[in-house]
């Protein structure tokens, strides 16, 4: 690179008697990564090992390993690739996952064109996990790449890529239900995925990114018009709504909200975005996420075992078996310490909550921003065990119950709110990030232990209240597809009291 | 711009900051002075609002610090003493956040990036990470970040600390064009570092304010510096017996030339009569002078005054010309 010496005047004088400008101050230099390069490795082999179990299996040579096993190897294989993609800055490397990224793109994209075996989209299903892939690379690459012109071209290319995929998942889907599920709607979350990429990777102060979240937002509300106006204006709306239009309204929903989310100026915005992106810049999101989509495959192995016993076979709803049992209960009570140790305990420890304080937000929105982010990256972290589901009627051959996952979804949120907000406050308390993690960590055992205090306990008014407490009795109530609001009481109001608790423990320098 | 009355600050047990006063106008550049731990971070961080004071009244840009923080904080820069950074964000990735929070409107922001990325010469690492960058560059992206939303008041902790000497120079000369259109407020422990860049000093010690003045009233009290190849009891008592000669001090002598320090009765400036003297006797003049006190001088008597010692009567009378003790 340039050289980076005092002035720009020194720079460009030939000194003589040196042989180049004076290069003080120095940039310190960058560790090796060492740790990126080994699971690089790891992941390189096991992606080679997984690709070829898999297309042994498909072409139909008898192997050892089956297509599972496969899936998970290649699957475990590319995160090892992309936690490398994400730390290695070598220029080599960069390009190299550059070119992975286009290939697997172009991969994916002629999956989901070609007609075959008989019309165009038989090959989707393979196809769309090609793009996330390949959109995972590209902003691995677009993080560590220091060229001007390369970085625009490549986010140029998430743009029309997105935009695409945008345009006609969305207004295709609005035109015929039949092709809005499943194509439809997954071409649309797709697209919104590239945009925000686009517009997360060149900041919202580029006017270009600018109006594509603006974009996003209006696009969203045309499509929560559209799904409403044909829902409830035209003669058969009501079956539009419930096939497709309820569905069409949330992701119109989904664009609104998160162009709205990226476009505007608002601190707890900023600060929240700011959040999300410490998060994702840091191995944490992608060995924590990594761990859970290992242990969340073992759920599955175990859960599958479960359904297809031929002894006893299961009962619906089924997806409760899946999600009450000891591997979600337990990834729960580790990963929330994890995600919210940093929080606020580092901000202290390294100073810069003093920047914070002195920029004109306030304590609320500070701590509102960091809760908000850390249950956004809790509820994505849980996406690996969605994704599973998804291959159950594969595995089966049969569809199952999947609207207990919808009341579910409102207890994950609200249970997750609540084990957030406590992981907010610990870290508030300490400028230690062990510390506020083991306090959590200790929180999150003793919220457990009440449903089992409340399954022990013979007294009929303790058990009234333990398991309106519990969180894992409310799990088990919205898996049977029950929504109880009094069950969803506690965790909001545990939500309130740290928050509001958080606020005043930041104030409170004040008092001192 | 700047009023501070009374103002304490308790640690605990431990007072840091003990009833200070001084006040900044408009558009100066003002030092505030002292060793480490004479508490000017304490009075930097109560004007920037991030610590409450235990007593006393502080007004920046006409806002209390404790009233109307938000209104303070929205016209203050404030460049923190070890400017904690995000490490795993990149410079022009933080300027944007941080240009965002500070509320620089969208379509300036840009320009503004732009504009403090270069008077910050910081043009090469624009794409680091701060995590990588060196103690210099960390504290050019937090003079860049203080100076975003062109706050009228800069508060600046040790804004040279960590600095190579001709980087030094570089911020100073910065900071000198800030002063002609805002108020800055800078610390340092290094008093020769700053002395020809402020207007006013303050200087601090434990906690209590030794020196508050503006530089132009400060310098007063001359003495004159005279070098004469002569031997040194003819020089000595041939400018002793000059009229309005107050004291003669040899400072040194070597290869038979007598150096001298004279302070005269009043302000009079008697290099003319001495030189005409030194001629008359047929002593040559080497060198003739006219040094004013330096603050140099004021910061060694402030600095050796054993402050425990002092009454709260000889406490109050600091900050005005007569130190106690000298």
């Amino acid at each position: 690179m340039a050289s980076d010496a005092i002035t720009d005047k020194l720079e460009n004088q030939k000194r003589p008697g040196l042989a180049g400008p004076e290069l003080a101050p120095s940039l310190l230099r960058e560790d090796e990564p060492v740790l990126p390069r080994t699971l690089g490795m790891i992941g390189a082999a096991l992606l080679i090992f997984g690709g070829m179990a898999l297309t042994f299996n498909l072409v139909g040579w008898p192997v050892a390993v089956r297509t599972g096993w496969a899936i998970f190897a290649l699957a475990v294989g590319l995160a090892g690739l992309l936690f490398h993609a994400a730390f290695d800055r070598d220029i080599s490397v960069r390009r190299l996952y550059l070119l992975f990224a286009v290939v697997i793109l172009a991969f994916g994209v002629v999956l989901c064109l070609i007609p075959y075996p008989n019309s165009m989209g038989d090959q989707f299903r393979n196809g769309v996990p090609c793009l996330l892939v390949a959109l995972l690379f590209l902003i691995a690459f677009l993080r560590n790449e220091d060229e001007a012109f390369v970085r625009d071209v490549t986010q140029r290319g998430l743009l029309v890529g997105g935009g695409i995929m945008a345009l006609v998942g969305l207004f295709g889907g609005s035109i015929r239900s039949d092709f809005f599920l499943p194509i439809g709607l997954v071409y649309s979350l797709l697209g919104l995925l590239y945009l925000v990429a686009f517009v997360g990777t060149r900041g919202i102060s580029d006017d270009l990114a600018y109006f594509i979240a603006i974009g996003l937002g209006g696009i969203g509300l045309l499509v929560i018009l559209i799904s409403l106006g044909r829902s409830f204006l035209t003669a058969d709306g009501s079956t539009f709504f419930v096939t497709s239009g309820s569905i069409l309204l949330f992701v119109g929903l989904l664009y609104l909200f998160i162009g709205a989310g990226l476009a505007l100026d608002w601190p707890l915005f900023i600060l929240t975005r700011r959040e999300l992106g410490a998060f994702f810049f840091s191995p944490i999101a992608y060995l924590t996420m990594l761990g859970f989509s290992v242990l969340s495959w073992f759920s599955y192995i175990a859960f599958l075992d479960n359904i297809f016993d031929p002894i006893t076979p299961p009962i619906e709803p089924i997806v409760r078996t899946y999600l009450f049992a000891l591997f979600p209960v337990f990834v729960v009570i580790c990963i929330v310490p994890i995600l919210t140790m940093r929080l606020l305990s580092e901000e202290q420890r390294s100073g810069t909550l003093e920047v914070l304080l002195t920029a004109p937000v306030d304590e609320s929105t500070i701590v509102l921003s960091k809760f908000l982010a850390a249950l956004i990256t809790y509820l994505i972290v849980w996406l690996p065990f969605g994704l599973y589901l998804l291959a159950i009627p594969l595995s089966g051959g049969k569809p199952f119950d999947y609207r207990p996952l919808l009341s579910f979804s409102v207890a994950l949120i609200a249970t997750g709110a609540s084990f957030v907000s406590m992981g907010v406050f610990f870290s508030s308390l300490t400028r230690n990030q062990i510390a506020s993690g083991v306090l959590t960590f200790a929180g999150m055992i003793a919220l457990t232990y009440i449903y089992f205090a409340a399954h022990q306990t013979r007294d009929t008014a303790w058990q009234t209240v333990l398991t309106h407490m519990s969180y894992l009795d409310l799990w088990y109530n919205t898996l049977e597809g029950k929504i109880v609001p009094r069950f969803l009481l506690f965790p909001l109001s545990l939500t309130i009291v740290f928050l509001f608790m958080t606020i005043k423990v930041l104030e409170s320098r004040k008092w001192r | 711009m700047i009023q501070v009355e009374n103002l304490t600050k308790y640690f605990g047990p431990v007072c840091a900051v003990n009833n200070v006063s001084f006040h900044v106008e408009k558009n100066e550049i003002v030092g505030l002075l002292g060793n480490n731990g004479a508490g000017k971070t304490t009075v930097m961080r109560i004007l920037t609002t991030f610590l409450p004071a235990s007593s006393g009244v502080a007004r920046v840009a006409g806002f209390d610090v404790m009233m109307d923080s938000m209104e303070v904080r929205r016209r203050v820069g404030y460049l923190p003493e070890s400017v904690p950074l995000y490490s795993e964000m990149r410079v022009s990735e933080y300027l944007d956040y941080r240009a965002k929070l500070k509320g620089v409107e969208r379509r300036q922001r840009p320009s503004r990036i732009a504009y403090c990325i270069e008077v910050c010469r910081l043009q090469g690492v624009q794409r680091r990470l701060l995590g990588t960058l060196s103690k210099g560059y960390r504290q050019r992206v937090g003079l860049a970040d203080a100076m975003l939303n062109d706050p009228p008041v800069l508060i600046l902790d040790e804004p040279t600390d960590g600095l190579d000497p001709e980087q030094k120079q570089e911020t100073l000369k910065l900071l000198r064009e800030l002063g002609n259109s805002h108020t800055v407020m800078l610390s340092s422990h290094l008093l020769t570092e700053v002395e020809s860049l402020v207007q006013r000093v303050i200087i601090i010690r434990r906690g209590v304010v030794g020196l508050a003045r503006k530089l132009s009233e400060l310098e007063t009290d001359p003495i004159i510096v005279v070098e004469v190849r002569g031997p040194v009891e003819q020089v000595k008592s041939l400018l002793e017996s000059t009229e309005g000669v107050q004291q003669v001090q040899v400072v040194s002598q070597e290869d038979g030339i007598v150096g001298c320090e004279i302070r005269t009765i009043a302000d009079k400036d008697l290099r003319e009569n001495i030189s005409i003297r030194l001629g008359r006797n047929g002593l040559a003049l080497r060198r003739l002078d006219l040094r004013r006190k330096r603050l140099h001088d004021r910061w060694n008597e402030i600095n050796n005054t054993d402050v425990t010692q002092l009454s709260s009567e000889q406490l109050t009378r600091w900050g005005g010309p007569v130190m106690a003790g000298s």
